[in-house]
């Protein structure tokens, strides 16, 4: 009896772990328009006071260069959009990637949106 | 004939107040059909290939990062006090550098991990003020207004090249954190941009 509860106990935590993890890959993430473009892997490091992100983005296309703009939302401890990025232009080649960096210039900052906006074609 | 007098006064402010002040639109807006339209501050501007508001966004933007991540800024004890000096337009084109730096300076004085101190245009209204309140301590205030541990200057360049089909613009923004009682440049940095028109096709 204690052996299956112990199973189950395992289960249960394996399950919320990979639940936690699986739901990270939309987390963030806000794609206008054609998803044309993909978000490979993002994250956030504190760089001092500040918060700083790094995200890779993907042209999975193999005949089309891509060009796009993408913004971040810097969100504080109580969820408030405290500021933004100006948007950004960029292109990427075909089946290319791409790193983009960025740091908030507030100390107080504690989340991010990234968005990213494809022009229809 | 009192009652008449007051009656068509009452008439009269009302059609006033009904019709000469009701705007077109709805409350709170005027002109609401017209060609005028607000947009993104912060949106792509690509209407010519000279330096425009993305141009100043993007280089304000990178160049706050990068200060912000040098060890005399983010290392430091308590906040340094700086001083904005000229940012030298080297182009061919009127580039107000004085927006690139005020908006570096908003940055940078929102993150609170610098102090100001006036700039050197600005420096005699503020001088003026504190002699009117601080006339007996004047050189002690001076000192303090003229003390920064470091100034910021830089220079805005830029190459231009065409041909029939396609006109090339290449921007640089360099800038630099200089200790003034060494001369010692502490922090330097560069924001490039490049763009390209073409004659045939449309850039987005």
């Amino acid at each position: 009896m204690s052996a299956t509860k112990n199973v189950l106990i395992a289960l249960s935590v394996s399950i919320l772990f990979i639940g936690s993890f699986s739901g990270c890959s939309s987390k963030n993430i806000n794609i206008i328009g054609e998803k044309r473009i993909e978000i490979i892997k993002h994250k956030a490091i504190q760089e001092g006071t500040f918060l700083k992100i790094m995200a890779e983005l993907e042209n999975t296309d193999y005949d089309e260069t891509e060009g796009f703009v993408y913004q971040i939302e810097w969100i504080d401890k109580n969820g408030l959009i405290i500021d933004t990025t100006p948007w950004r232009a960029v292109t990427i080649h075909q089946n290319q990637k791409v790193q983009i960096v960025e740091m908030t210039n507030f100390p107080n900052i504690v989340d991010y949106n990234i968005i990213v906006s494809v022009p229809n074609k | 004939m009192k009652t008449i007098l007051t009656t068509s006064l009452s008439i009269t402010i009302a059609a006033l107040l009904l019709s000469g002040c009701a705007p077109k639109g709805g409350a709170g807006m005027v002109g609401y059909d017209s060609n005028v339209k607000y947009g993104d501050a912060k949106a792509v501007e690509t209407v010519t290939a000279d330096f425009g508001s993305t141009d100043l966004q993007s280089t304000a933007e990178s160049l706050t990062q990068s200060l912000l991540e040098s060890r005399y800024i983010a290392k430091a004890a308590q906040p340094p006090k700086v001083r904005l000096r000229a940012v030298n337009n080297l182009t061919y084109e009127h580039i107000d550098t004085k927006a690139i730096t005020d908006k570096i300076r908003i940055k940078l004085l929102k993150s609170g991990q610098v102090r100001f101190l006036a700039d050197t245009a600005n420096l005699n209204q503020v001088k003026d003020e504190r002699e009117l309140t601080a006339a007996a301590t004047a050189n002690k205030v001076n000192k303090a207004m003229a003390d920064s541990d470091y100034i910021i200057t830089g220079n805005v360049r830029s190459i231009k090249k065409a041909n029939d089909d396609v006109k090339d613009v290449y921007y640089n923004v360099s800038m630099e954190l200089v200790d003034p009682q060494s001369g010692e440049i502490l922090w330097a940095d560069e924001k490039e941009i490049r763009k390209v028109t073409s004659k045939s096709t449309v850039g987005w």
